[in-house]
């Protein structure tokens, strides 16, 4: 069998036909990955090389619709990926098929619904390009994925470390899992606040209170509830994250593992 | 023509003999303290006022005028000022305030669980457990 191209291309039965999204290898080469929109059916897609189907697994992540094909046959090429992803390392941007654009900030809710990770919000010098073609830096790593236009020449992209978060999983443990710390938040509230610790839950062994202040979680600082939701999303259950939380006048550190978030 | 002094002399003569008829000097100095009472009454009533105004007036010759329309102009000017206002303004009722202040209502937040913020798809309110 051969060894698939490092950009190929996904389908998703939708309600109206069939949702297409670019797809492109990363990490070892078996790993290929793609956007299902929602409209779409993200569990029946199939990956394409030059038109042949590659007989692959499917892994969905249901919060950033990022859907990884595992591919059987001989690894592929894969693309690098960015180590930092921010609007300063997207400003410019170049797309595979010749186009250019640049981050101009971060989209965290839409028509008072708050997104459950931040998205990049780009500026393109032409039309937008498909779904989930990957944008890339000056170095030629990859910094987002093409999610949606929003307008004749701008759109919005997914972050690149949102795909390292959701590969790694697949290639850990072979599944898309959330991190659990068991505190409550209020979406109203500037501050990211911490309204309620549950019992025995990772927060509550790690001394966080009610009323503390989340100032970052992870490598993440938090400027209000919408950062506190895209930080929460990176929480991989295992692994240790440290906490920076205000109480009263005093800032205190600790560190969080989390459990695997039972739905 | 000058009178002569033989002239002067029986004037003079005749003058001697002339005498007031019997009363005249009583009914002189009654008819004088009439005179300066009513005198004195003019003095100190509003018609003696208006007397000596009229005097004063008429002794300023064209500014009096003047004078008239500036005191004019000043009477217009006090009615107007201290007329009562014809407008009637009704006290504002004292009512006991029958209303409580209600805290604003937070603005309405939707938690969504994926990317998709299509108009048929809802979120969650309140609290989120992360």
């Amino acid at each position: 069998m051969e060894a698939a191209e490092a950009i190929c291309a996904a389908s998703f039965p939708g309600s109206n036909g069939e949702v297409q999204s670019v797809a492109f290898g990363v990490g070892d080469g078996r790993h290929y990955v793609a956007v299902a929109l929602p409209e779409a059916q993200a569990e029946g897609g199939k990956l394409r090389d030059n038109g042949r189907v590659l007989p692959s697994e499917v892994f969905v992540d249901p919060v950033s619709r990022i859907v990884v094909f595992r591919v059987a046959g001989p690894p592929g090429q894969a693309l690098p990926m960015a180590a930092k992803v921010s609007v300063e390392s997207a400003a410019k941007l170049q797309i595979l098929n010749g186009g250019a654009g640049r981050a101009t900030g971060w989209l965290k809710q839409v028509n008072g619904k708050m997104l459950p990770l931040s998205l990049l919000k780009i500026d393109y010098a032409a039309s937008p390009p498909p779904t989930g073609t990957p944008l890339l830096d000056a170095g030629g790593a990859v910094v987002a994925i093409a999610y949606q236009a929003s307008a004749a020449k701008s759109g919005y992209a997914i972050p690149a470390d949102v795909v390292k978060r959701v590969v790694e999983d697949v290639q850990g443990a072979g599944k898309v899992s959330r991190g659990w710390i068991g505190v409550k938040l209020l979406p109203q509230t500037s501050a990211p606040q911490v309204t309620q610790v549950q019992d025995g839950s990772p927060s509550a062994l790690a001394g966080i209170q009610k009323g503390d202040v989340l100032l970052n979680v992870g490598a993440r600082p938090l400027a209000d509830y919408a950062d506190a939701v895209n930080a929460f999303y990176f929480l991989r259950p295992g692994v240790a994250a440290p906490v920076k939380l205000k109480r009263g006048e005093k800032e205190i550190s600790v560190s969080v593992t989390p459990v695997e978030r039972g739905e | 023509m000058k009178p002569t002094v033989e002239e002067i002399g029986t004037l003079l003569a005749l003058k001697r003999h002339e005498r007031p008829e019997e009363g005249f000097l009583d009914d002189f100095l009654r008819d004088f303290h009439q005179r300066r009472r009513a005198e004195e009454a003019l003095k100190t009533g509003p018609a003696g006022w208006w007397h000596r105004l009229s005097s004063w007036a008429s002794g300023l010759g064209a500014s009096k005028w003047a004078y008239g329309a500036g005191l004019a102009y000043a009477g217009v000017a006090a009615l107007f000022l201290l007329s009562p206002n014809s407008v009637q303004v009704q006290p504002t009722p004292i009512a006991p305030a029958m209303y409580k202040v209600e805290p604003a209502e937070p603005l309405k937040v939707e938690q969504l669980d994926a990317l998709d913020w299509r108009p048929s798809s809802q979120g969650t309110t309140g609290e989120q457990e992360f």
